[in-house]
């Protein structure tokens, strides 16, 4: 796959910084990855030589059959991508370059978001949170659909994450990235991957509350829609997680 | 074995190219037991009850260093010590074929009935060692030796054990088609848990030791030679080289060569430091240092001296 891969990035000398950089490559197998057959990503990160951090990320399965994650990972980032196109949001994802099919291996080539995982027990999700919400807001402006939901509520909707727990977050200095694209887009519900932040992280049930009484009011003025309480919403987000797990089962 | 016939005997379908040598990190009893258990009551029942007692796994995650490599599509592996499966498994998945290789009949019998479960028909077992399994020349894409090299050298057939490891390297080149890899995954001599816990004698800090004193030392507490070596980085390019290779790659897998999850190009610092600032959780103190740290080239290239194990990939 290596020589494969080297030759594909040779003739796309645009992705490189340097175009005849010698590359090397670092080959991860996420923890839960590989645990069950056909389940989970293998990753090869591009090192340029000198470069002090990777230039691109490939996505790739261990075996063919278990390449639908790629496609929808990476079908998933182009919506994603152009949802925020020409915008300062465009930096918060990776973008996606190339997908590779040619019927025995597939694999998806994206440039790389640079940054440590969110230390989910102890650091401020304000940074996020800001980030997320921006974004959000920029999507509510766009879209002219609403859905009314129990209650009577009615929000946007708006293409979430759907998986940004703090593992998906990367952090570098005052820039904020999400990645791992496997569920982006599926769910539209407003606010589902600000509950699925605050709700992962490693933090007392006092602490998430306060974060929701602080997030949940600037989210929803965001995205221009009047909610009395997010409580009454919680049961709905918690709903939509299971139908996703479910989905995917 | 498509024909060859160079086995001395064959024992319920396993060829054998030498005797049986039983090794594990369970009894022989328990393992035979373990076998009959799965034939009684199926692999469903194993699992819950034999449960991490064994050194197999049903992970599929052991051979990902693979990725690593350009390996053609229809690719042909021999699995030299390939143990309960650990690697011929997931590998026999996107391979034309996979000949695995062990000592121990119980090991290639329980690696067999594995195959049959995970209907996979392209596995063969046989029971040898890498000096006399007699296959013909230049018949493999890939020879996997994960965790074999530091072994070879526990027999009496070679005046030492890195005469042995040599030998074993020219059979592997001798085996592997041209452009054919080998893989090879294997502790550091130097590694720092070795300054904690056991080398492979049996002993603490054996690896350390020069040989001469290693192998005094090894008789006089155990009352056998110390046979099995292994090296520095420096020490393993030496070796191999003088096997006749000479297209050699290291790689630090992480946590270890067991379990590559990661697999670090050796030359490349500002990979490692990648690696560890930014993609290694730093939860505690220790993990907090350690990122600390990584900012410095300098601690990084002496950190490489004393990293577990590595990976190593030669091209023929």
């Amino acid at each position: 796959m290596i020589s494969l891969l080297t030759q594909l990035i040779r003739g796309h000398s645009d992705w490189l910084k340097t175009s005849h950089a010698s590359l090397s490559f670092i080959k991860i197998s996420t923890p839960a990855s590989g645990v069950e057959l056909g389940k989970g990503k293998v990753l090869l990160l591009v090192f340029e030589e000198g470069e002090s951090k990777p230039t691109l990320c490939v996505k790739t399965t261990r075996i063919y059959s278990a390449g639908g994650i790629i496609k929808k990972n990476y079908d998933n980032l182009k919506l994603l991508a152009k949802g925020v196109v020409g915008t300062k949001h465009a930096s918060m994802f990776a973008e996606p370059l190339y997908l590779y099919d040619d019927g025995s291996l597939i694999f998806c080539v994206e440039s790389v978001c640079p940054g440590a995982r969110f230390s989910s027990g102890n650091e401020d999700p304000g940074p996020v949170m800001e980030a997320y919400i921006a974004w959000q807001s920029h999507l509510a402006q766009k879209s002219k659909e609403f859905k009314t939901l129990e209650g009577g509520i009615k929000l946007p909707v708006i293409s979430q994450h759907g998986d940004m727990t703090p593992d998906n977050v990367l952090v570098f200095r005052d820039d904020i990235y999400l990645v791992d694209y496997d569920y982006a887009g599926e769910c539209t519900l407003a606010g589902f991957d600000l509950v699925n932040f605050l709700s992962k992280m490693e933090i007392s049930s006092e602490t998430r509350r306060a974060y929701y009484e602080k997030y949940f009011p600037h989210y929803f003025e965001s995205i221009g829609v009047k909610v009395e309480s997010y409580q009454s919403l919680l049961p709905l987000y918690h709903l939509e997680e299971v139908r996703r797990k479910d989905r995917n089962m | 074995m498509d024909g060859n016939k160079d086995y001395k005997r064959t024992l319920e379908g396993i060829p054998f190219f030498s005797e049986d040598r039983y090794w594990g990190k369970a009894p022989r009893e328990e393992l035979e037991k373990a076998i009959k258990f799965i034939e009684e009551n199926g692999w469903d029942e194993f699992k819950v009850r034999y449960k991490n007692k064994f050194d197999q796994t049903f992970e599929e995650n052991r051979a990902d260093w693979r990725f690593v490599l350009s390996l053609p599509k229809d690719f042909s592996v021999l699995d030299a010590g390939a143990g309960m499966g650990r690697i011929s498994i997931p590998l026999a998945r996107v391979a034309k074929k996979v000949t695995a290789l062990d000592q121990s009949f119980l090991r290639m019998k329980f690696l067999k009935l594995r195959a049959q479960k995970e209907g996979l028909k392209n596995i063969e077992v046989c029971v040898g060692d890498i000096f006399d399994a007699a296959f013909p020349s230049e018949s493999f894409d890939l020879i996997v030796m994960n965790g074999l090299l530091e072994w070879v050298g526990a027999t009496e057939r070679f005046r030492d054990p890195r005469e042995a490891q040599i030998e074993s390297l020219r059979i592997a080149k001798k085996l592997l088609k041209k452009g054919g890899y080998l893989y090879i995954g294997i502790e550091n001599r130097f590694a720092l848990s070795y300054l904690r816990g056991r080398d492979h004698s049996g002993l603490y800090f054996t690896s350390y030791m020069p040989r001469l004193l290693a192998n005094a030392y090894s008789i006089l507490r155990l009352g056998r030679p110390y046979d099995t070596y292994t090296y520095s980085r420096r020490g393993y390019d030496k070796l191999i080289r003088e096997s006749g290779f000479e297209n050699i790659d290291f790689y630090l897998p992480y946590p270890g060569y067991n379990l590559p999850r990661i697999m670090i190009p050796y030359n490349n610092l500002n990979a490692l430091s990648y690696l560890i600032r930014y993609l290694m959780p730093s939860y505690n103190v220790k993990r907090k240092i350690v990122r600390f740290l990584a900012h410095s080239k300098l601690t990084l290239f002496i950190y490489r001296y004393f990293f577990f194990s590595f990976g190593i990939i030669v091209k023929k």
